[in-house]
């Protein structure tokens, strides 16, 4: 079982619901943010627009923060899922340094790393991740990839960091752009 | 310096661990240093090993936990290195303890100065990450070595100086062609990264535009470059009052050059952010 | 040395090397068995509770929430599922509730200030507040006869229908001068008001069957994100999505089609469309014969005035694109628009929505599922106002209360004569930040005696005020709350206790009337005690219950309940004007100084001193200057920025997140520049918000520039927000 998260940019308008229902769930601190939406750069798809992609975990493969972790605070259960075992972080940092998607976030309270986790006891009980639920416009989804034929899926959008470092297993699919008419008053 | 605990522990552990080699050598080439004097030498080579552990624990979080970093051996480079210098401190007691007893040190300088270079190597080795480019090559552990190979061989002059005994010309001739060696390795890796495009060139222009990158390059290579070049020109090699200075220069060079690396190096970007 | 102490030796050596990693190694196998990969069990919670809430603020959305409490503490919301509009979600705003009820910066208690705008705030107590309010009041009456030096300005920072008890405890105390009209949509309102009799839309669920879709200056990504999500489901059954917008928001940049528009011009485009249809005969013409009044005088303008070339040349747009929208509009059946509030905050704003409500009767869209002139509807705001409706003592003084325009709020305050304006009551409202011209609000505040603000924090709004009087939030109070977009009705129950000293509007107005009452008998007449939750059962009526089948409002806390009649607007074709027709020719327009017609009215341009227009628009962190200031809004973004096109910055040599000065003849700010090509070359664009601890606001610049419709149906002309002309300079 490959447990991912699938991020339709084709249907989120960056709204930012998926990051605060996260912090909401978890009540976290003020400035740590588990979940981020990104603005995609304005030109990458042929005329300009505003398209996002949201990013929390991305539940690696081959996750660079549980090798780099010298507390052996990460592990990666059966179904995929990336844990960060708080009692077991010593707040070395490493984690946050080897990570090439900046997911690991210090918590200056606690004096620990923490991420997401998928909602992992959320999807133990059946229920959705907060920010799969909570996203109006159903732009997140979570699926099997060893168990999953969503044909336009795909591992990278432009400006992802290069996924053969740690083989991310969040997945995209690309906007959509439509027919721009822009006025003629404009170069 | 928000980085201070990490700077201070890899410069001085880097220190310690190119003293105790160098110590090491001198001994089984010269096998003219006295009890006294090894004694001393290598007690302070203990000390500064045991202070830049202690240091390290505070850039944790949780200082009081530090051992758990002994949990990933194998797999963690920080985990290594934690293992290794923590031998390598246990060997450094040892190795003072014969000085101190007069026994055979032979074999513990051995293990003693090869654990200290793997220890040394498995530091660099914690920061060849992908998520930075400009680390991940073999720029760290090169940095880390020549910190070594420079501040070791001077920290054990001084310590000579404290004890009025004398060193040849050997160790400082070693001592410049570790500098040249050290700002030309710097020079080159500068320009390899500023090359690389993207974040490479980022990180480059970051340690170009440093506060302290003038200061990190006279304090550390040229100004003593330039006080053995003097000397040598004099041939006067006794220069033992010069030693100090010597050292100094180069150690704070060392630490700012650190401070540098920590503070420069840039993250691959999400989408550009 | 001796071979027995070197055996000695290295055993002991390796001995101690392999402790030493034997130590470290059982360490960590020790904490590797011992200390807890287990999972973690939930920390001990004895009580947890589930209550109802309503978003009560002013949003298309207004979502039914199901909050959690644990042990007295409120710690998540999420979005109700029972209504088929929140669809169990909430948007960004709405789950950052929590902390904006635990946020450290909320007021505690009442206080007071001496010297108005120093920052010395002292605390009060609720007994010295009244008493200072109260004695005022009676000084005031006394002094000029009557209480109409004292002046309301509140509007939509809280829309529960109890709320409106604060306009009931301005009536209770006699006649008083209010801030009448709303800066939002009144343009718009006025037109629909003409055209149809009043503002009515299909209940917005309904979009899901449209095949052809407008979205005319309107942002629902950001501003109604429930509805995008509509929209979406739309254009997953066929619809075609077009979004006609200056800035390509990200609205339009999930459009099929993206028509950048010369701001203000939007009647014209509609105009030069309605040309097309009627020269290609694509009028539904047994509809407007059936349905309308002045199909004819509306066709001659048309032929007369209006040529598709000149509506391509004064919108920028091609010929070919508005005849082919024309044609494609005019042919998909059903079609539908969706008429934004920003559109309109112009001087034609209002002529502009008859125009395109005239793009709809003209094709036979109205009156039917999956089309219409979609804007906003008031047909479930009909409660019996309970709280608002008080009399006026005995002794009022006066003849009724004195009105003025919200919109020119400084000013009208300032000018106000017999009797002048000297104290101002501002609740749900937040005039510094919001109003125009925030120069001449200063002064008017200056000029007062005494201004009470009812607020949570510390804007700049209470920073000019002399004393402030601590709220509750939703959380925190009953109440009940209806959407003018949506069909859904919602109850708002109590989750938690009031924090600190905080109170309801009503209590407060309860209390502040038995003080008065204690220092002059009769002087207010508003119940000086009651119970919240029985004040809110008393809003219902006979019919809201029909119309939304329910027998007792108690019902709802069972869940929101969706209205079961009138969903789709217009459906039975009686128009509520006076002809009783949808009136392309408007005889009540007339009367209030418009041409009878949808004609186009000439946008407001700029001049070489001040080349750029700055559109104003709505942000997605925040609602006005709600949400923003709070540290998880912060910590997304904590910076206002000017988003201009490159060829703008270009000219005026301004970088990427340079600081920029963007100032007019009245005002000015500095904020750094944000380079992006989705905003057109003529405009420049600040998202309005209040930043935390920022003196950054841009109405500095914004002159009150009326639109030309409103004063019908809200009283006072609208807002023309976005004809404000700027200049900009690099810093």
């Amino acid at each position: 079982m490959k447990k991912a998260f699938v991020v339709k940019s084709d249907r989120c308008v960056g709204c930012h619901a998926c990051e605060m229902a996260c912090k909401n769930e978890y009540q976290l601190e003020a400035t740590i943010r588990w979940r981020k939406v990104y603005q995609l750069p304005e030109n990458e798809f042929g005329v300009p627009s505003r398209h996002f992609a949201s990013l929390a975990c991305n539940h690696c493969e081959n996750p660079a923060c549980l090798a780099a972790c010298p507390a052996k605070a990460y592990t990666k259960r059966e179904d995929g899922i990336v844990i960060h075992h708080t009692e077991r972080c010593i707040g070395c940092k490493m984690c946050m340094m080897a990570c090439p998607y900046k997911v690991p976030v210090f918590n200056e309270k606690i004096k620990k790393v923490e991420k997401c986790h998928m909602c992992a006891d959320k999807q133990d009980r059946g229920e959705k991740p907060a920010c799969v639920a909570g996203c109006p416009m159903e732009a997140l989804e979570i699926v099997d990839l060893d168990d999953t034929n969503l044909a336009n899926m795909r591992s990278f959008l432009p400006g992802f960091p290069d996924i053969a470092i740690t083989k991310p297993t969040t997945r995209f699919i690309t906007p959509n752009l439509g027919i721009q008419v822009r006025g003629n008053n404009n170069g | 310096m928000g980085e201070w605990p990490v700077v201070l522990f890899t410069v001085l552990s880097q220190m310690a661990a190119g003293a105790f080699v160098t110590l090491w050598v001198l001994d089984q080439r010269t096998k003219k240093i006295g009890t006294e004097m090894g004694s001393f030498a290598s007690l302070g080579i203990a000390l500064i090993t045991a202070i830049s552990l202690a240091v390290s624990t505070s850039h944790l979080g949780q200082p009081m936990e530090a051992y758990r970093a002994l949990s990933h051996i194998g797999t963690s480079w920080l985990s290594g290195e934690i293992l290794l210098f923590g031998m390598f401190f246990a060997l450094t007691v040892i190795y003072w303890y014969q000085w101190h007893c007069g026994m055979e040190r032979k074999f513990i300088g051995a293990i003693g100065a090869s654990v200290a270079l793997l220890a040394v190597m498995s530091s660099g080795m914690i920061y060849v990450l992908p998520a930075r480019p400009a680390w991940n090559n073999l720029g760290p552990m090169f940095f880390f070595l020549l910190t070594a190979a420079a501040l070791g061989p001077l920290l054990i002059s001084v310590l000579f100086k404290i004890k009025n005994v004398q060193l040849g010309k050997n160790l400082y001739i070693f001592a410049s062609v570790v500098l040249v060696v050290g700002l030309t390795n710097f020079l080159l890796y500068l320009s390899t990264i500023i090359s690389m495009g993207d974040i490479g060139t980022v990180t480059g222009k970051n340690i170009i535009m440093n506060g302290v990158f003038w200061p990190r390059l006279l304090a550390g290579w040229l100004v003593p470059l330039g006080i053995i070049a003097y000397t040598a020109l004099q041939k006067e090699w006794n220069i033992s009052r010069l030693v100090v200075a010597l050292f100094i220069l180069t150690f704070i060079g060392e630490l700012l050059g650190r401070s540098m690396f920590y503070e420069t190096v840039t993250a691959l970007t999400v989408f550009g952010f | 040395m001796d071979k027995k102490y070197a055996i000695t030796r290295r055993s002991f050596l390796r001995n101690s090397a392999i402790t030493v990693a034997s130590i470290g190694l059982s360490g960590s196998i020790y904490e590797f068995l011992f200390s807890g990969l287990a999972p973690v069990t939930a920390a001990k919670i004895s009580d947890v509770k589930k209550f109802l809430n309503a978003c009560p603020r002013n949003c298309y959305d207004t979502c039914s929430i199901v909050s959690t409490v644990a042990d007295g503490i409120l710690t998540k919301v999420e979005g109700s599922t029972l209504s088929s509009y929140t669809r169990g979600k909430l948007c960004a705003k709405g789950y950052s509730y929590t902390r904006s009820i635990y946020s450290p910066d909320r007021i505690k208690y009442p206080m007071k200030q001496k010297v108005r705008g120093s920052g010395n705030w002292e605390r009060i107590s609720w007994d010295e507040a009244y008493t200072e309010i109260a004695q005022k009041i009676l000084q005031i009456k006394k002094e000029y006869g009557s209480t109409l030096p004292i002046c309301l300005n509140k509007y939509s920072g809280n829309f529960d229908i109890m709320h409106y008890g604060i306009e009931g405890m301005l009536t209770s105390i006699g006649n008083t001068t209010r801030a009448t009209g709303t800066p939002c949509w009144p343009a718009g309102i006025d037109a629909q008001t003409f055209d149809f009799g009043t503002t009515y839309c299909n209940d917005p669920e309904d979009i899901v069957n449209a095949k052809y879709l407008i979205i005319w200056g309107a942002n629902p990504a950001w501003c109604s994100v429930h509805s995008m999500y509509f929209v979406k489901e739309a254009q997953k059954r066929g619809c075609k999505l077009i979004v006609i917008d200056p800035i390509l928001t990200q609205t339009a940049s999930q459009a099929d089609l993206y028509i950048q528009i010369k701001p203000s011009t939007d009647g014209a485009l509609a105009l030069g469309m309605a040309r097309y249809i009627l020269d290609n005969e694509l009028y539904d013409g047994e509809w407007l014969a059936k349905n309308s009044k002045g199909a004819e005088e509306f066709f001659s303008y048309l032929q007369k005035n209006i040529t598709v070339e000149w509506a391509a040349q004064k919108t920028g747009i091609p010929r070919g694109v508005i005849e082919s929208m024309a044609r494609e509009y005019a042919t998909t059946k059903p079609a539908n628009i969706w008429i934004g509030y920003g559109m309109q905050r112009h001087t034609n704003g209002g002529q502009n929505v008859r125009a395109i409500d005239a793009l709809a009767a003209i094709t036979g869209n109205i009156g039917k599922s999956g089309g219409g002139a979609q804007y906003a509807q008031l047909q479930t705001w009909g409660f019996a106002y309970y709280a608002m409706m008080q009399k006026k003592p005995e002794n009022s003084g006066g003849k009724s209360d004195r009105l003025i325009n919200i919109n020119n709020f400084g000013a009208e305050v300032l000018n106000a004569n017999e009797p002048p304006i000297k104290m101002m009551w501002i609740a749900c409202r937040n005039p510094i930040s919001q109003d125009p011209e925030t120069a001449v609000v200063n002064k008017a505040f200056e000029a007062m005696d005494l201004v009470v603000t009812a607020d949570m924090y510390m804007n700049s709004t209470v920073e000019m005020s002399d004393i402030v009087l601590p709220v509750t939030t939703t959380f925190e109070t009953p109440g009940v709350n209806v959407s003018y977009w949506h069909y859904w009705l919602s109850l708002n129950e109590q989750a938690i206790t009031p924090m600190y000293e905080c109170k309801n509007d009503v209590t407060i107005a309860m209390e502040l009337s038995a003080k008065l009452n204690e220092l002059e008998q009769g002087s207010c007449t508003f119940p000086v005690s009651g119970d919240l939750e029985e004040w809110v059962g008393k809003e219902f009526n006979d019919a809201i219950y029909k119309q939304f089948g329910i027998q007792d409002w108690t019902e709802l806390k069972k869940g929101p309940i969706k209205a079961k009649t009138g969903l789709i607007a217009w459906q039975d074709g009686k128009f509520k004007t006076p002809s009783g027709k949808y009136e392309l020719w408007s005889d009540e327009a007339k009367k209030f100084g418009h041409f009878p017609l949808p004609v186009y009215t000439e946008e407001l341009q700029p001049n070489d001193e001040f080349p750029l227009r700055c559109i104003s628009a709505h942000w997605k962190l925040g609602i006005n200057s709600q949400f923003q200031n709070l540290d998880w809004m912060a910590a997304i973004n904590n910076e206002p920025c000017l988003e201009m096109h490159p060829i703008v910055a270009n000219k005026f040599g301004i970088k990427d997140k340079e600081p920029v000065k963007m100032y007019n003849d009245i005002g000015y700010i500095v904020l750094p520049a944000k380079i992006t090509e989705t905003v057109s070359p003529d405009i420049v664009v600040v998202y309005e918000a209040w930043y935390k601890g920022k003196k950054i606001n841009v109405n500095y610049t914004v002159k009150a520039i009326p639109a030309d419709m409103g004063k019908k149906a809200t009283g006072s002309p609208g807002m023309a927000f976005h004809d404000n002309f700027v200049a900009i300079k690099k810093v």
